[in-house]
This record gives C-alpha cells, sequence and structure tokens, in this order.
C-alpha cells in the first residue's frame, strides 16, 4: 500500500518514539534541573524581599520573565539536528517528509513549551510557597493564579476586547516563532544570530522613523491628536495584533521551506 | 537505478565542480567510486542521496528525485558517511528507534552482523571507539536492506580483522535488487569486492567499467623492465616495476591502484 510522502500518522508516530528514545536522558535532566532550579530561583527572590508574601505583581513578573527567558532560550535550540554536518546527514535522511520533522518540533518546542511551563511555574510556585509556610510560622503563603495576570485593559463593553485579547499572545508567540525561524536559518549559534538580525532590523526601523519624524521634520506636519500611524489607540490594537498573526505565520512557513530546502 | 544527465553543480562562490556530468549505474553490484581529493565524490553521493541540490541537469534514483527527500525516496536509501553522529543511547534503543522506518529492516541480520562485528546490543553507542561506531553503522546500514546503499570510506577506522569481516558480510548479504556504492581512497580494501568502478576525475566521469570488462582487456603484472612492445603503462614500485598490458590470457585480477593511476594521467589503456 502506497502511503503519502506529506503525511502519514504512523510515520509521524515513528518520529516522536525516535525523538524520545534519543533524548530520553535529556528531557529528564532539563526537566529536574527546570524544576530544581525554578524552586531555587523563587526561594532566593523571596530570601531577598526578607520572605515577603508574594504580591499578585511578583508572582506575574517572575512568571513573564521565566517564560520569556527560558522561551527564547528553549525555542533557540530547535532542530538540533541541524546544528552540526553530522547530525545533519542523519535528520536530513530520517525517512519522515518535512512536514512531519517540522510538525514535531512545532509541537515539542512551542505547543509543549507553552502548555507545560504555565504548569511547572505554577506547580513549583504553590510548593515553595507551602513549604516555606510549613518551615516558617511568620510567612503567609497567598496562592495566587493565572487569570490575575493583567494583560491589555478595555472596557467590557468595547469593540475590541477580542483583539485586546488576542494581542498579548500574538506578540508573545513571536518570542518562539523568530528564535524557532532562527534555528533553520542559521547553522551554528543561532539564537544570538537570530537576536542580533532582530535587533538590526528593529534599530534599522526605529532611524527610519527618527529620519523621517525628526530629520525631515515630519512630525510637525503630522497629526497632533496622539495618534499612531494616522490610527487611534483602538485602530492600534488592531493593526498590532494583525501584523504580530501575519508575523508568527510568515515566520512558520518560512521555517518550514528552509527545512525543506536544507542542504548538508 | 541511477540515472544522472547533464549534472551541473557548483558550491557558492567557487569554481564548477560537475560541468554535464552523465552517469547511469544499475542494480545488482557493488561499485567503486573512485577519484583525487576534490574530484567531487562526496558531492556526487550527496547529490545522489539528496543531501545537495544540482544547480541544473537531471537526477533520477529509483525513479524519483532525491532533492524531494521524499520518505518513499529515504526509506530505500541508506548512506554511511565518513564523519558521523549517534544520539546517546544504547546500540539496542538506536535499533528500535530507527529500524522501523525502513520497510526492509532485517533484526536477524542485524543481530548476525552484531555478532559477526563482535558488538554487544547493550553497549551505548556513543561510548564505542570510532571503529566500533563504523562497524555498527555499516552493521545498519546493511540490516535496512535499502536498495541503495552508499558508503564513503567504509573501511577508514577499522582494524585488519574487521576489515576482512566487512568484505565477508558485504558480499554474503545483498540481494540482486540492491546497489552499494563505495567511494574510498583504500582500494586495496575493496579490490576483491566491487564488482563495477567509476573514476572522477576534474568534474567528469573519465572510466566507468565492469571490473570483468576490464580484466577481459588488460593483463596487470609485474616486470623487471618498464619497457616492452605491448606494455600500456608502468609504474616503479621496489624490486622492479608494475606494468599493464593488452590480455592475452583470458583474464587477470585488476590492480585498481595501478589501473586509477594509469587512467588519471590520461593514458589511453583502453581500446576506442
Amino acid at each position: 500500500m502506497k502511503t503519502s510522502d506529506t503525511f502519514n500518522i504512523n510515520r509521524f508516530g515513528l518520529m516522536v518514539k525516535q525523538s524520545l528514545i534519543h533524548n530520553y536522558r535529556m528531557l529528564i535532566i532539563s526537566l529536574v534541573g527546570f524544576c530544581g532550579g525554578l524552586f531555587m530561583l523563587l526561594l532566593i527572590i523571596q530570601a531577598m524581599n526578607e520572605f515577603e508574601t508574594w504580591t499578585k505583581d511578583a508572582f506575574s513578573a517572575t512568571f513573564i520573565t521565566i517564560f520569556i527567558a527560558t522561551g527564547l532560550l528553549y525555542t533557540g535550540n530547535s532542530f538540533p539536528g541541524l546544528r552540526t554536518r553530522e547530525k545533519s546527514y542523519s535528520y536530513l535522511l530520517t525517512p519522515a517528509s518535512a512536514l512531519e520533522k517540522f510538525l514535531l518540533e512545532l509541537i515539542s518546542r512551542i505547543v509543549l513549551f507553552i502548555v507545560m511551563i504555565p504548569l511547572l511555574y505554577w506547580v513549583i510556585f504553590n510548593a515553595e510557597g507551602y513549604l516555606l509556610q510549613v518551615l516558617s510560622s511568620r510567612f503567609h503563603f497567598t496562592p495566587h493564579s493565572f487569570a490575575e495576570i493583567p494583560l491589555i485593559q478595555v472596557p467590557e463593553n468595547s469593540s475590541i476586547r477580542y483583539w485586546a485579547a488576542v494581542m498579548p499572545f500574538a506578540l508573545g508567540l513571536l518570542i518562539f516563532t523568530l528564535p524557532f525561524a532562527g534555528t533553520t536559518v542559521f547553522m551554528k549559534y543561532p539564537l544570538p544570530k537570530t537576536l542580533f538580525s532582530v535587533a538590526i532590523i528593529f534599530f534599522f526601523h526605529l532611524f527610519l522613523v527618527y529620519f523621517f519624524l525628526e530629520i525631515l521634520d515630519w512630525a510637525s506636519n503630522g497629526p497632533k491628536d496622539g495618534r499612531i500611524l494616522g490610527m487611534d489607540g483602538e485602530g492600534a490594537i488592531k493593526f498590532f495584533t494583525i501584523y504580530a498573526m501575519v508575523a508568527n505565520v510568515v515566520l512558520l512557513v518560512a521555517s518550514y521551506y528552509k527545512l525543506k530546502e536544507r542542504e548538508a | 537505478m541511477i540515472d544522472i544527465q547533464e549534472l551541473s553543480f557548483s558550491y557558492p562562490k567557487q569554481t564548477p565542480l560537475f560541468d554535464r556530468l552523465k552517469l547511469s549505474v544499475n542494480a545488482g553490484s557493488i561499485t567503486g567510486l573512485l577519484g583525487k581529493n576534490g574530484a567531487g565524490k562526496t558531492s556526487l553521493i550527496k547529490i545522489m542521496t539528496g543531501l545537495l541540490y544540482p544547480v541544473s541537469g537531471q537526477v533520477a534514483v529509483m525513479g524519483q528525485k532525491p532533492r524531494h527527500r521524499h520518505p518513499s525516496f529515504l526509506a530505500d536509501v541508506f548512506f554511511v558517511p565518513e564523519e558521523f553522529y549517534f544520539p546517546s543511547v544504547t546500540i539496542g534503543r538506536f535499533v528500535s528507534a530507527n529500524g522501523p522506518f525502513y520497510r526492509r529492516f532485517d533484526i536477524k541480520l542485524m543481530e548476525h552482523l552484531l555478532h559477526e562485528f563482535e558488538l554487544l546490543d547493550d553497549r551505548a553507542i556513543h561510548k564505542l571507539s570510532y571503529g566500533q561506531k563504523k562497524k555498527f553503522l555499516i552493521s545498519f546500514a546493511l540490516a535496512t536492506k535499502c536498495r541503495l546503499l552508499v558508503l564513503d570510506e567504509p573501511t577508514n577506522g577499522l582494524d585488519i580483522p574487521s576489515k576482512v569481516v566487512f568484505r565477508k558480510v558485504m558480499a554474503g548479504t545483498l540481494d540482486e535488487d540492491q546497489l552499494v556504492i563505495i567511494s574510498t581512497h583504500q582500494v586495496k580494501d575493496v579490490e576483491n569486492l566491487i564488482d563495477r568502478i567509476i573514476i572522477l576525475d576534474e568534474g567528469k566521469v573519465i572510466l566507468e567499467k565492469d571490473m570483468a570488462e576490464i580484466s577481459a582487456q588488460l593483463q596487470f603484472s609485474n616486470s623487471a623492465t618498464p619497457d616492452g612492445e605491448f606494455v600500456l603503462y608502468s609504474e616503479m614500485v621496489p624490486g622492479g616495476y608494475k606494468i599493464i598490458t593488452p590480455q592475452i590470457n583470458g583474464n587477470s585480477s585488476v590492480d585498481i591502484e595501478l589501473l586509477f593511476n594509469a587512467v588519471t594521467k590520461g593514458k589511453k589503456i583502453f581500446k576506442a
């Protein structure tokens, strides 16, 4: 029976099995290391604050910092099979399609991370808090949940409340899709190279804005009512949400094609 | 099985490696791919397996375009590179993780080859020596029963007994529908193994013949002098000369090294 050369669920299952068998030791070490490291970090942060009870803001800020930092590091090491020529031989010649290899990386590097890290953070945060409460009578632990993390505040009846809800996720996803795409473009040190490339693009655009608005003095002819690119606040939220969503899709599609066209 | 037409290839910012190269190889042989350093042997192998893409020309392997790297193609091709990577797992785990990708994978043959090469199932691959890793990779390649097996310098790093085992298992485990391409500089290691030879030089195939055909046309022998009416090519060696003359006795074993030197020096040793 002829199987599809684009996607086959059995072959994808074999890819998952292969990945688990090849990496199970690293997975266990990383998981234990992350949980232990996070526990220690939370303890140190509290010790520095003389074991004050966690506030909602401290809970949110710590989570967002850890999520972004570990997300960049973890996603920035996607496609490990492309890092050296020797690894590329066996990775690219593994009898699975580019789509299957791409999906496995996408799920294991982005989807699982987004699901697992908040869960692990919540568990470790609570475990650390309750442990401290048991050990120290003067410490009182107050549990927090992710529902308390403030995203973008808009009135209940605002026409853009859905856009406002989506925007942080769309922008946040860029933290993952950018380094993910970078790992298909750069063979060595993909994360620093990606960050450097993004910084160059960002500062180039910043320079353009400065050049047009300040040097050419276009700002003096522009609207005076605080509008951004001719848009009001609601328009800007819609614009940046769509921009981030399109950028995510473009980066993922580009990663797929870079993988498909990769040579060794 | 392999049909290459008008293949052109070059690395970025370098002079072209292949310019309209043509090559056809059928299944059922062990073919030696020879060439000087930088002749393009490894690049040609990578193009055949889909690791490099041609600039222009047609490359068909088992009726497929290697550059697409379709799973149905990859499941029938195995490449043993000179330098390779293994994950930190045991031989047994590696086999259970990777064997199922190959539809004709023969676990009994795998066990037999591991036994022949004196490798144990529970050994961690990353802790093996280079030669042991290579023996394992060769064993795995043969056990996949892929229709195209490509081996780049397979005997590098093997000790003398292992080279004997290598020749034995290569000769004894292949099916009629398989093609093995061995790229090597260690011609003595594969002299009695290969039944077809391809010599690459300056981006062109300058010789493509069956060993039987070469043996029927040329005589490889030793002589006290390099001269003689029928000597096509000679090379000084300790104690005399190695010479190539037209075949008169029916056939003789082929001295691949001598043949290679004669052909790459542009000597006309075959009848037009």
